[in-house]
């Protein structure tokens, strides 16, 4: 069937078309909602790419907010201008810096929510994919099924899961950026390989990394799937290797993917090339400048180093002579250059790096070993996360490039693991981007979205995926409560005017959400060297 | 076995928890948007009168309330609700004054704007919904559909809660309409329950939140009277006596508790002339009622005097509830014809009564909606039609951004909703040509509101229109219940 094809069978049923209007106006709703500076660098960016030669764009530097997206994004901002135009003249202006009329805002937000249709698209045909074909209930009758009830329909509930992100709400939605067709064109990208078009589903990532470089953080599982099964002509369902690899390479499809991503890359960074801007292209691409962690530490592996440090400073395990730096102490929320650790050792990006490697290595693991869409999809996950989990200055929402794949899989019935893990993960992660919209009217917002979406998985997972949570576990889910009220209440009453003090409640929701994401991490370790079901693991005592 | 009732009890759980959820925010993502009167000084709109009445009352005494003095300026905003409205403007006022002391002082605190005293305001409505409108319905769905599966029920009770004109006047324009409708509706369900005292204890209780609630009262009224009436034999005579006069006894009981503090002479004729301003016009801007309707063809104003006009508003209203007292003595104690009634009476005021506010269709709105599952295909339209006549109040508030979202998905999800209640019947010919007449009507009148001006010596030509449209669809409306009321027949539908 071709994809138009699939996606008529789809809005055959009209509980997809509900869910669509139902996610866009929410979205609409949100327009008059608090915009962060994100806001103005997406309109810094417009102004650049519609009243700036090509090769102005990444030398342009009026606005601090300098073009830092590869070249795809830029030409995506000029087609955006083109229509910017007709709402508001005065924002494509490079010198009308923090421009906010109504109409530009109107024009920013929609056109995210429009673009975000491709999202959309993208999720209703890699679950259809991915679930369509599972047994569903007691008949696989296709007339059975568009007259059943919607919570047993797993491929509606996939779809919900994933369009209702309430992330991608609060980042795109609220926080203002383009996030939204970006998961759209990896989400296609994952369907066309799964389907077995692996060349358009390559062009594709190839195209994704030039839009948004931080989809490299994917790339290591794209990049061991299409060797192991494109460019090796490994029989399938099989784990045993007879022949020697040398005789087994493909060379054909080992050009043509060879070919289809040069293409691309040539098609995007081809002009700078020519205008020998590649280095200034790269520096503003990769900004290591900035620091190990962003402002508010990412929940990962640096925000427990960097609290350790802390703490031990804190309690005086060190004396006085010993610290070399002081200039930050008291603030605790260290900024960009300036991070310094007093105690533990400096990390440079070299060593994140090395790092990752090492704990990528068992990330791909399972897409090595098997050929199939589950443990593609838990290797694009787990690959995204071990960057998370040491790249070199993360920010925290990264967190959604994990949730996206990982939620298409929670709904899969071979175990409950899958569920469980998309559970502990959606909840933590999403409460982790909380620092985010930090403004009165934003507070409700935030926690209404995520606990309503929190409630809602939990009932489509135990209406078919049932699984039980140790009592750690739910410990720990409930403790985000207290500290919520700690943050929005207690903290800002008594704490945040003291200055030792200012800093607490964003290192404590970091902290707090670390130990949690590091569960989740060596969860999904457990998942991928679980083979069988039953199989019980070990990791789970492993909490940090 | 347990295993399996654990599992499903907690699914009921997390479903309720879900449905709160689901209610609250949609509530909220409403509320971010602008009030009526925001940033429109010197005056500003019924969200500071609201957020007025509450520095007023927690900052004078309760005798001053309703009185012109030097600290309670009646002309700004003075209180012109009856005291349940004032009550609980002090509760909240009380809070306020801990939340954000500013925006509860008096003077100091006139058009206090912020983000923070917004989220205040704000969620009173929403906790008043919760605490009042939610149960409500919920305790409606579960009395008069208790036939029904728990999804449907579920079903219906998210379509009646979340009618798009009750949020986005409640939540959007800023008002506690919630309040009073919850009450009534509590009223309207003992009834249904067959709990007579208790339900017009409700009543009264929600006439003296909101006076309007007055549209209910000849339904209830006729239902309460002629349900408890039974000439047929000497005992009956005397039970029937008694059961009315103890509903007598209860509502006088109510209103003289409501009214404990004002009950002199002075203070009582004071607080009945600032709820019902004769002196005001026969309606406020521009209503999509008979009045308002017939001002294009004849100017009442000039040929009537202002009492002729009260006196004529006053008989064509009793006139047109008079099928509604005929309606229910022909069949008492029938549970849907009460529900008829209910919907007739509101019209009735609504259409030809004095002093209409195009707000008020909410009050025919509620006992329309509560008919869901009996008439989906015209509860849901008439939802539709209702907001629709409310467009220009929506528009002068900057509510076109919420108003066009809530409307989408009501007019999308709903149609679905509605057309799976009752799958098996296929739309005739005469529903279509209605729909397409006027879902094309209020489509056109849109695009010419929103992108043409209208001619400079007639500049409320198109808010008139507008209400002329809404005016049709509500006549129409009206008829349908009053036929529905007089075809009913009990046994067939019992069949059914």
């Amino acid at each position: 069937m071709s994809v138009v094809g699939e996606l008529k069978d789809i809005f055959a049923n009209t509980r997809y078309f509900n869910l669509i209007v139902l996610a866009t106006f929410i979205k609409v709703l949100l327009i008059p909602s608090y915009l962060s500076t994100d806001f103005e660098v997406h309109r810094n960016w417009l102004a650049i790419t519609s009243s700036l030669p090509i090769s102005q764009w990444y030398y342009e530097n009026t606005s601090e907010w300098t073009l830092d997206y590869p070249p795809f994004f830029a030409w995506f901002e000029f087609v955006l201008s083109k229509v910017a135009y007709f709402f508001d003249k005065d924002m494509l202006v490079v010198d009308n810096l923090n421009y906010k009329s109504s109409q530009t805002i109107l024009f920013q937000r929609l056109s995210v929510i429009v673009s975000d249709f491709l999202f959309i698209l993208a999720t209703l045909l890699l679950s259809r994919l991915l679930y369509s074909k599972l047994p569903y209930g007691n008949s696989n009758n296709n007339n059975n099924r568009k007259t059943s009830l919607w919570y047993q329909d797993k491929q509606f509930l996939v779809s919900c899961v994933v369009i209702l992100n309430p992330g991608l709400l609060m980042v795109d939605h609220i926080h203002f950026q383009y996030n939204g067709f970006l998961k759209g064109i990896l989400i296609l990208s994952i369907y066309f390989i799964c389907r077995g078009n692996i060349l358009i589903g390559s062009m594709l990532f190839s195209v994704l990394l030039n839009f948004k470089h931080i989809y490299m953080y994917m790339a290591p599982a794209f990049f061991i799937y299409l060797l192991k099964y494109y460019c090796f002509d490994l029989p399938r369902n099989s784990e045993t290797q007879s022949s020697s690899l040398i005789s087994l390479f493909n060379v054909s499809n080992f050009i043509k993917l060879g070919f289809v991503v040069l293409f691309v890359f040539v098609l995007s960074l081809g002009p700078f090339i020519v205008m020998a801007q590649i280095p200034q292209l790269l520096s503003r691409l990769f900004p290591f400048g900035r620091g190990l962690s962003h402002a508010y530490w990412a929940p990962n592996f640096w925000s427990l180093y960097n609290f350790a440090d802390r703490l031990a400073l804190f309690l005086g395990l060190v004396s006085k002579d010993n610290i070399k730096y002081t200039g930050n102490l008291t603030s605790g929320l260290v900024g960009s250059e300036s991070q310094s650790h007093v105690i533990l050792p400096q990390i440079t990006p070299p060593i994140t790096l090395l790092i990752t490697i090492v704990f990528l290595i068992p990330s791909l693991y399972g897409i090595f070993k098997k050929k199939d869409n589950q443990s593609f999809l838990i290797g694009i996950t787990q690959s995204c996360f071990t960057f998370f989990m040491f790249g070199w200055h993360v920010h925290e929402k990264a967190i959604i490039m994990i949730t996206i794949p990982l939620g298409f899989v929670c709904l899969f019935t071979s175990t409950p693991k899958y569920s469980k893990i998309y559970f502990l993960l959606s909840t933590i992660g999403h409460y982790s981007l909380f620092p985010l919209l930090f403004k009165a009217t934003e507070i409700p917002i935030r926690i209404l979205v995520l606990v309503t979406y929190t409630l809602m998985i939990q009932f489509f997972i135990q209406q078919n995926n049932p699984s039980k949570f140790r009592w750690f576990e739910k410990l720990y889910l409930f403790g985000l409560i207290p500290l919520e009220i700690f943050n929005i209440i207690i903290h800002p009453i008594y704490l945040a005017h003291i200055e030792k003090f200012s800093f607490v409640s964003l290192m404590l929701t970091s902290v707090y959400c670390a130990i949690g994401i590091h569960y989740c991490y060596l969860y999904m370790y457990s998942i991928i060297f679980s083979s069988s079901p039953n199989h019980n693991t070990n990791n789970k005592k492993k909490n940090n | 076995m347990s295993k399996v009732e654990s599992k499903s009890k907690l699914n009921v759980i997390c479903i309720f928890l879900t449905i709160v959820c689901v209610s609250i925010l949609a509530r909220y993502l409403i509320s971010i948007h602008p009030y009526s009167g925001m940033g429109k000084p010197p005056m500003f709109g019924d969200y500071e009168a609201q957020r007025h009445w509450m520095e007023i009352t927690t900052k004078t005494p309760i005798h001053q309330w309703y009185f012109n003095t030097t600290d309670n300026d009646l002309l700004y905003w003075g209180l012109d609700y009856p005291p349940l409205t004032a009550y609980l403007s002090w509760i909240y006022g009380k809070i306020g004054e801990v939340y954000e002391r500013p925006s509860m002082e008096l003077f100091t605190s006139r058009g206090y704007e912020t983000d923070t005293s917004k989220l205040f305001m704000r969620a009173t409505v929403i906790i008043s919904d919760l605490v009042v409108w939610l149960p409500s319905v919920w305790f409606f769905v579960n009395t008069y559909y208790n036939d029904k599966d728990l999804g449907s029920r579920i079903l219906a009770f998210l379509f009646i809660s979340l009618q798009p004109g009750l949020l986005l006047i409640d939540h959007g324009h800023f008002q506690y309409n919630g309040v009073s409708l919850g009450l009534a509706l509590f009223g309207i369900t003992f009834i249904l329950a067959n709990r007579h005292l208790v339900g017009s204890a409700f009543f009264v209780l929600s006439l003296n939140y909101k006076q309007m609630s007055l549209y209910y009262a000849p339904a209830f009224f006729f239902y309460l009277f002629f349900s408890n009436l039974n000439l047929s034999s000497l005992s009956k005579i005397k039970q029937s006596f008694v059961n009315i006069l103890l509903i007598g006894i209860v509502v006088i009981l109510s209103f003289v508790l409501c009214w404990l503090p004002f009950l002199s002479i002075e203070q009582s004729s004071q607080v009945l002339h600032r709820l019902f301003p004769f002196a005001r016009g026969l309606y406020e801007d521009k209503v999509a009622n008979f009045w308002c309707s017939i001002s294009i063809l004849v100017n009442l104003k000039k040929l009537l005097s202002h009492d002729q006009i009260i006196r004529v508003c006053l008989i064509t209203t009793l006139t047109t509830l008079i099928p509604i007292a005929v309606g229910i003595y022909k069949k008492p104690n029938n549970r849907t014809v009460f529900l008829y009634s209910l919907v007739c009476s509101a019209f009735s005021f609504f259409l030809f009564s004095f002093q209409v506010h195009e707000k008020t269709i909410l009050l025919a709105c509620m006992p329309i909606s509560l008919l869901i599952l009996k008439h989906p295909a015209i509860v849901w339209w008439f939802g539709v039609v209702s907001t629709y006549s409310m467009f220009p109040l929506l528009f002068k508030d900057q509510l076109v951004v919420p108003y066009l979202s809530v409307m989408a998905v009501y007019l999308i999800i709903g149609y679905q909703y509605q057309r799976s209640i009752n799958a098996s019947t296929v739309e005739s010919k005469w529903t279509k040509l209605i729909y397409f007449t006027s879902f094309t009507g209020m489509l056109v009148s849109h695009v010419v509101f929103q992108f043409i001006q209208a001619p400079a010596s007639l500049p409320d030509l198109w808010l008139l229109g507008v209400c002329c449209f809404s005016f049709l669809h509500f006549i129409v409306t009206m008829i349908y219940f009053h036929h529905q009321t007089f075809s009913f027949n009990p046994i067939k539908f019992k069949s059914n």
